[in-house]
Order: structure tokens, then C-alpha cells, then sequence
């Protein structure tokens, strides 16, 4: 597919948001509250959903610079119906995930701080609160590689 | 003989694991083996599918005549509703996507499993699960 210009590309990148997210968030929804569930404590099915949408928001941001500043060729060998790295860009994949688990690490601190500080606080009024707060969170993680671009064209 | 009466005991009492409660541990083995046989059966039936089936996917908008869904919403609906046939035919992303549900078991396991029920692997386990799926890797649009 062949995109023209900046406007092209940011539009690429929202399609594969779209899609990404509609199957990330019942799916990553729906393994925290089962895992909640089993853990016996069921209250923090919400919690992980808010974890849950601040992570997806940073780890699609992330994928959305790694995708511009270390995009690298892959090819189909025989034999393996996985789509591969090129020879010579093995170390890209892995870089792109190791860097994108620790962005996303600290890119959800904020949320995990915002759970601790509200723990005495009660279930009724805290939830409807951080779940909100948190999938705004990951809408404003979203913007970070417009912003990234912002930072790098700034001149100090 | 009495002081080392006790240790005795406890020595000779001592089942072991699957002498202590045989039934748990059975159930555990009997879901693990479950769990292998789904994932092996999904990789299976995903390379089946790869390999033989020809792929005319490229075309079946032109096939069926009718141009994608979300088309008339530009590049933007074109690409997720492209990305989205994408997510549900390429078998790596079915593995990623499986990835992400074991990864976010496995992280936690210890707070379901354990006595102590700390919240804090739970949220680590909604922390590591999005970065480590397929779409945190970069050529996934390159």
C-alpha cells in the first residue's frame, strides 16, 4: 500500500489503533476480571481494566514510533508460514519489544500510582472513577509520537 | 530416641505432594494436558490452514463484488478493517494474541495460586501483557 505524505501515514497507523483495540480491550477486559475471579477477589477485575487500557494506549504509542524510527524488512521463508525479520535485523524485533515492555512500564506508573493512593477510598465511588481516567490516559498515551515529533523538531 | 521421635514422625508422615491431596494434583495434570492439547490443536489447525488453503484473500473484495466495510471511511477504515482480516488469518497473530492471555496467566499465577492474594501481580500482569503482543512489533506496519 502505498502512502502519501505525513497525513497518509497517520492514517495507516489509527487503522491498525482501530482494529488492535477492538480486539485488545474485551480481550485483555476479559482475562483481568477471569483472573480476578480465580484469584478470588473479583473488585479487581477493575482495577486490571484500567491498568489494562493505560498499557494498550503507551504499548500502541510505542509500536507507533518503534513502527517510524526502527522499521525493518521482513520475509516469508519456506517452511515456516511466520513472516521473519531479513537477514542482518534480527536484534530490531527484539529491541522493538524490550523497548516497548519498559515505555510501557513506566508509561503506566501514573495509573498504578493513582490505585494505590485511592486504596482506602470506597469500591462505589473509585472505580467508575480510575476506569475513565484511565482509558482518557490511554488516549492522551496515543499523542506520544506526535509529541515525540514536537520534541525532536524543538529547538532548545 | 525422643528427640528424635518427632522428626521421625513428621518424616513418615509425609506424603509428599500427591499423597497430601492426589485429586488436585490430578486435576492440575488433567488441565495442563488440556490446555497443551488446545494450544497444540490452534497451531495445528492455524498451519492447516496456512499451508493448504490457496489463498485468494487479496482478491475477495473483488470476488464478492463489494468493496471492504469500513472502505468509505478513506485509508483509515480501509487499513482496520484490512488489518482486522489480517488479525483473524495470519496464524502469528493468532499466537501473539494467545501470547498475551498466557503471559498475563503466567505472571499472575502466583497470586491465584498462592495464599497471599496481592493485587500488585495482578495490575503487573495487565502492565506486561499489551507490550509483549504481536502489535508492539515495528514492521507490523512497516
Amino acid at each position: 500500500m502505498a502512502l502519501a505524505g505525513r497525513r497518509g501515514l497517520r492514517s495507516y497507523l489509527s487503522g491498525q489503533d482501530i482494529a488492535l483495540g477492538v480486539i485488545a480491550i474485551p480481550l485483555l477486559t476479559a482475562i483481568s476480571f477471569g483472573l480476578a475471579a480465580v484469584a478470588g477477589r473479583p473488585g479487581y477485575g477493575f482495577l486490571g481494566m484500567a491498568v489494562d487500557l493505560a498499557a494498550l494506549g503507551a504499548a500502541l504509542a510505542m509500536s507507533k514510533i518503534f513502527t517510524v524510527v526502527l522499521s525493518y524488512p521482513m520475509d516469508k521463508r519456506a517452511g515456516s508460514p511466520m513472516r521473519q525479520a531479513s537477514q542482518g535485523y534480527g536484534s530490531y524485533g527484539l529491541g522493538g519489544v524490550l523497548g516497548t515492555v519498559a515505555c510501557v512500564a513506566v508509561a503506566a506508573i501514573p495509573v498504578i500510582v493513582a490505585l494505590l493512593l485511592t486504596n482506602s477510598d470506597p469500591s462505589v465511588v473509585r472505580l467508575p472513577v480510575l476506569v475513565p481516567c484511565a482509558a482518557a490516559a490511554s488516549a492522551a498515551e496515543d499523542r506520544l509520537p506526535e509529541l515525540c515529533q514536537v520534541a525532536a523538531r524543538s529547538k532548545l | 530416641m525422643t528427640a528424635l521421635a518427632p522428626a521421625g514422625r513428621g518424616r513418615a508422615r509425609d506424603p509428599g505432594l500427591l499423597g497430601r491431596a492426589p485429586g488436585t494434583a490430578l486435576l492440575r495434570l488433567a488441565l495442563l494436558a488440556a490446555i497443551i492439547a488446545a494450544l497444540g490443536w490452534l497451531w495445528i489447525r492455524s498451519l492447516g490452514r496456512a499451508l493448504v488453503t490457496a489463498d485468494t484473500s487479496t482478491q475477495s473484495s473483488r470476488i464478492r463484488g463489494r468493496a471492504l466495510p469500513l472502505a468509505r471511511y478513506g485509508l483509515r477504515g480501509a487499513v482496520a478493517m484490512r488489518f482486522w482480516i489480517y488479525q483473524r488469518r495470519e496464524p502469528e497473530s493468532l499466537i501473539f494474541w494467545g501470547l498475551t492471555a498466557v503471559i498475563m496467566v503466567a505472571v499472575s499465577i502466583s497470586s491465584i495460586l498462592g495464599p497471599v492474594k496481592h493485587p500488585a501481580l495482578l495490575l503487573m500482569s495487565a502492565v506486561f501483557a499489551p507490550p509483549s503482543s504481536g502489535f508492539s512489533t515495528p514492521t507490523r506496519s512497516a
